[in-house]
């Protein structure tokens, strides 16, 4: 083991020590999570999924778990600034905060239980739910997550329920210390029923903010379901995050995806989309915007493992400064899985001569009736349309930042108009060239 | 379409797959350092050369084969394999009469009249019988031109100083796993120098056939264009039908100093296997040019042969507005693999890459299209463009497509398309209302498919080509 690895296996091992109340299966599920962990040990470049990443702030970070959330008050100024109208749960640190939560207006139908609470009361459901769509014995960073079990959400829809109202999961790092934060949210979605789910990961002290965030997600969607799903990831400047989002979508489900990636020194965001049943729909959409020494790094895979799904995606990176964006959307079309659509687009844009952008938009394609297709574009701004807008006297900055904004602005367009777009586009805007480079996140 | 059409078709026999009764004088199989010095010893090498293989041999040793690639295979023993295999006479022929009619009548088979070729038609061709080079013809006409045209052996014995120069120049010994296991037992191959301004009056071309059982054949060119010159080199290959999977690991290297061009085109037809995947040939090359300031290197490939094709090659655009192209068609029927696909590095200011890859597969065939574009700090307006498309015929078939795209320069423009498809029912449909008959259809529009790759093919190998492209599917649409 390597001492990053070993370091976390203690910062676990410790963890898993302090209590021993834990009911059984519970110690199990982390025991082998710290087991598979201590087994993978970190990623490196030389692992084909992590090629273009490189790690180290992870391995050499003295990042530990929070034990408690701490006293909120001073927060919720933040916490008003970043909430969404709706029923939201609040976390600090990785520790839930009830007094900054407030679960009032869940529309019928639909259940929201912080996980420490779900762990004790539905420990049976639970046992059986997690680690189902994300495998700790083939992640590390899963495998993490499972060794340091306790906090995050369970969302249940019941079948047929319909929801208007975003919920809203918001994790707040304080950002003053190396803090390791390990959510993790189950959604169980019934048949028929509709919501939408926005995770919002944010700094309280801006610019700043350290801390490591290592999220998992897990998505069941039912027969005819449909989730649309918000991921805003806009830690300060020093925060390293890893997440990851798994669905399983059943037959004519409906799954859109939203993640926008703006924060951290080092942010991997994966979303792994799996059709079980046939008909079903998939939009991933994704804006990566970087600047300063940022890394982002982004992965999505479509298993495409029964017939007649459709599955669309279109991930957008700005980057700036020296920052390095990188992306690799796997598409997978089983034997059987014939009548597959799929369509995969990757466009950079470089604003800086020492921007990086690597992209491996990736197919494989076992059957023989489907339409794939992907691409992917590297490039700067566009001379012509620069020229365009100078000739009519818009200075070359704000010509510049214009073309970028016009550049995002597709994948912000893509959110229905309401509270979570006015969110993106308030996370967006300080990022964007031109921008007051003091503050950036919350 | 019918399954029963698909099948009949695609039993046709694979035409080039006899074998000739050419006494041959064969090294006993296995490999280590008595064997590279007898080889050396028996090709009359130079020193230095001696030394370059065993240093390959032993780098070799510490490498591993490689895992990552997309096609699988029954491990190879290295030592069961003969490194050295040539037809019983003198090997160096001045004249074709020296040479035996057996092997002139294999290549006539083969549709490569030697000695026609000389009066009929404007290429010269050097020919490759298992490990060494048995004729090269048109050599006086090269000559007077300044055009060096020769087997590898002949080049090592008159033209020591320039293959010390260039040889390990672009495909270093300790490249990688196959590429060290040729530079220590390479045993032929063709060279190639053209000289300061000289456009070489006619294409040049090397026919490979690997004759003997339990041989692998490793060869090696090497082509150097001088500055501003011009060449067009044609590779083709066969080998005879048998039951057990023979090793071709070549290495090639190109040259293209300051503005010179050079074009260079394979039609890979090596036997594929039968239709259980039994036999075929293990096709594992390395091939990668470097230009420089203002050259152009270009690569044409067209895959129907071989068990297994893993390969990519490459070109450094080292030089400022260099110029890189890669074309191809790969196709895969029954149980072949081809793993392909090229490496694009911009070093240059104002390099371009074009890159064209056409994928079929039919039957239980897997095609990959495995490719990377680096463009580095130094690359100030690269530019480059890919397209790569895939056609499925046959739901037991895979198609992937890998692209690897990494920019460290903010200037470049670099655009990648790829998109996998079945023959359209109403393509055909449309095709057949106007009488043409079904397998008709499917051969024009999967031409038409690969057309942007053929164009770029020399014009007596585009039809070969498309007549080969027609034996390999024939049947395999259904």
């Amino acid at each position: 083991m390597t001492p990053g690895v070993t370091r976390y296996v203690d910062v676990a091992s410790r963890f898993q020590a302090r209590d021993a109340t834990t009911p059984a299966w519970l110690q199990r599920v982390r025991q082998e999570g710290l087991e598979h962990f201590a087994r993978l040990g970190l990623p490196t470049t030389r692992d084909e999924a992590w090629k273009y990443t490189n790690l180290s702030p992870i391995a050499d970070g003295a990042f530990v778990p929070s034990a408690t959330a701490g006293s909120t008050a001073e927060l919720s100024a933040v916490v008003a600034r970043l909430a969404l109208p709706g029923p939201r749960l609040v976390f600090v640190d990785g520790r839930l905060s009830p007094e900054l939560s407030s679960v009032a207006g869940l529309p019928r139908g639909l259940t929201l239980k912080p996980l420490r609470d779900a762990l004790v009361e539905d420990g049976a459901l639970l046992e059986a739910e997690l680690g189902q769509r994300a495998l700790a014995a083939e992640q590390a960073f899963t495998a993490l997550n499972a060794a340091l079990l306790e906090d995050g959400a369970v969302l249940r829809l019941a079948p047929g329920a319909l929801s208007e109202v975003p919920v809203q999961l918001l994790f707040l790092t304080r950002g003053d210390a190396p803090v390791l934060a390990s959510p993790r949210i189950l959604v169980v979605a019934g048949e028929g029923s509709e919501a939408t789910l926005v995770e919002t990961y944010a700094s309280a002290t801006g610019v700043s903010g350290q801390g490591f965030t290592n999220a998992v997600t897990e998505v069941t969607l039912g027969d005819n379901a449909s989730l649309k799903h918000y991921r805003l990831q806009s830690e300060g400047d020093a925060a390293v995050h890893v997440g990851g989002l798994h669905v399983l979508q059943g037959r004519d489900s409906r799954f859109v995806s939203h993640n926008f990636a703006f924060g951290g020194v080092l942010a991997r965001n994966e979303v792994s989309v799996t059709f079980a049943g046939e008909g079903g729909d998939a939009t991933l959409n994704g804006l990566y915007v970087g600047r300063g020494t940022q890394h982002l790094d982004q992965r999505t895979a479509l298993d495409h493992a029964v017939p007649r799904c459709t599955s669309r995606e279109l991930y957008k990176g700005v980057l700036d400064d020296r920052a390095r964006g990188t992306f690799h959307g796997l598409v997978k079309v089983r034997q059987d899985a014939q009548r597959t659509d799929s369509r995969q687009q990757n466009r950079n844009l470089l604003l800086s001569e020492h921007a990086q952008a690597d992209t491996r938009p990736q197919l494989e394609i076992l059957a023989d009736d489907v339409k794939c297709a992907h691409g992917a574009v590297v490039g700067r701004l566009d001379a012509q349309a620069l020229f365009y807008l100078r000739s009519r006297g818009i200075p070359r900055a704000e010509a510049e930042r214009l073309l970028t904004y016009a550049f995002a602005r597709e994948l912000v367009d893509a959110v229905p108009e309401g509270p979570v777009r006015a969110s993106v586009e308030g996370l967006l805007a300080p990022k964007l060239p031109g921008a007051p480079r003091t503050e950036v996140t919350a | 379409m019918t399954t029963d059409t698909l099948q009949e078709l695609t039993r046709r026999p694979y035409a080039a797959g006899f074998v000739s009764a050419v006494e041959a004088d064969t090294f006993p199989p296995g490999l280590n350092e008595d064997v590279i010095r007898a080889l050396s010893e028996k090709k009359g090498e130079p020193p230095f050369l001696l030394e370059w293989r065993l240093k390959s041999y032993r780098h070799w040793l510490t490498l591993r084969e490689p895992t990552w690639q997309a096609v699988t295979y029954k491990p190879i023993d290295y030592q069961a394999i003969s490194y050295y295999s040539a037809p019983r006479f003198k090997p160096k022929k001045d004249s074709l009469d020296e040479v035996d009619p057996e092997i002139l009548r294999t290549y006539e088979k083969l549709g490569i009249p030697l000695v026609e070729q000389q009066r009929l038609q404007n290429v010269a061709v050097d020919a490759v019988f298992d490990s060494v080079s048995v004729a090269t013809t048109f050599k006086d006409k090269l000559a007077k031109a300044g055009v060096i045209f020769c087997s590898f052996s002949e080049a090592v014995r008159e033209h020591p100083e320039l293959l010390r120069k260039y040889l390990g120049s672009v495909v270093p010994h300790s490249d990688n796993f196959f590429a060290a296991l040729n530079s220590a037992v390479f045993s032929d191959g063709s060279f190639v120098y053209i000289p300061k301004g000289v456009r070489c009056p006619m294409e040049l071309s090397t026919y490979f056939r690997i004759n003997a059982a339990e041989t692998g054949q490793f060869e090696r060119t090497l082509i150097v264009a001088d500055e501003g010159s011009y060449v067009s080199y044609l590779e083709g290959c066969t080998a005879p039908q048998r039951d057990t999977n023979q090793l071709h690991a070549a290495v090639v290297e190109l040259v293209a100093l300051k503005g010179a061009t050079i074009k260079y085109s394979t039609v890979q037809n090596w036997y594929p296997g039968d239709a259980e995947g039994k036999g075929g040939i293990y096709n594992f090359v390395t091939k990668r040019g470097i230009a420089h300031e203002r050259a152009k290197i270009s690569w044409t490939q067209v895959e129907t042969g071989s068990a297994i094709t893993w390969k990519y090659p490459s070109v450094i655009l080292k030089g400022d507005d260099s110029v890189g192209e890669f074309y191809s068609v790969a196709l895969t029927n029954n149980l072949q693999q081809a793993d392909t696909g090229t490496k694009m590095v911009h070093l240059g200011k104002n390099t371009r890459s074009t890159i064209v890859s056409k994928g079929i597969s039919a039957g239980r065939g897997q095609n990959t299209y495995r490719g990377l574009v680096k463009v580095l700090k130094s690359a100030e307006n690269a530019r480059n463009y890919t397209q790569c498309d895939s056609l499925l015929l046959g739901d037991k078939c895979g198609a992937h497509t890998v692209p690897y795209i990494e920019v460290k320069n903010a200037s470049a423009q670099v655009e990648h398309e790829a998109s996998t498809s079945k023959i359209g029912e109403d393509q055909l449909f449309y095709c057949r209302q106007r009488g043409i008959s079904q397998e008709d259809a499917v051969s024009m529009i999967v031409n038409g498919f690969c057309r942007q790759v053929f164009k770029e093919l020399p014009m007596e190998f585009a039809v070969e080509a498309q007549k080969l492209l027609g034996v390999s599917l024939e049947g395999s649409v259904g």
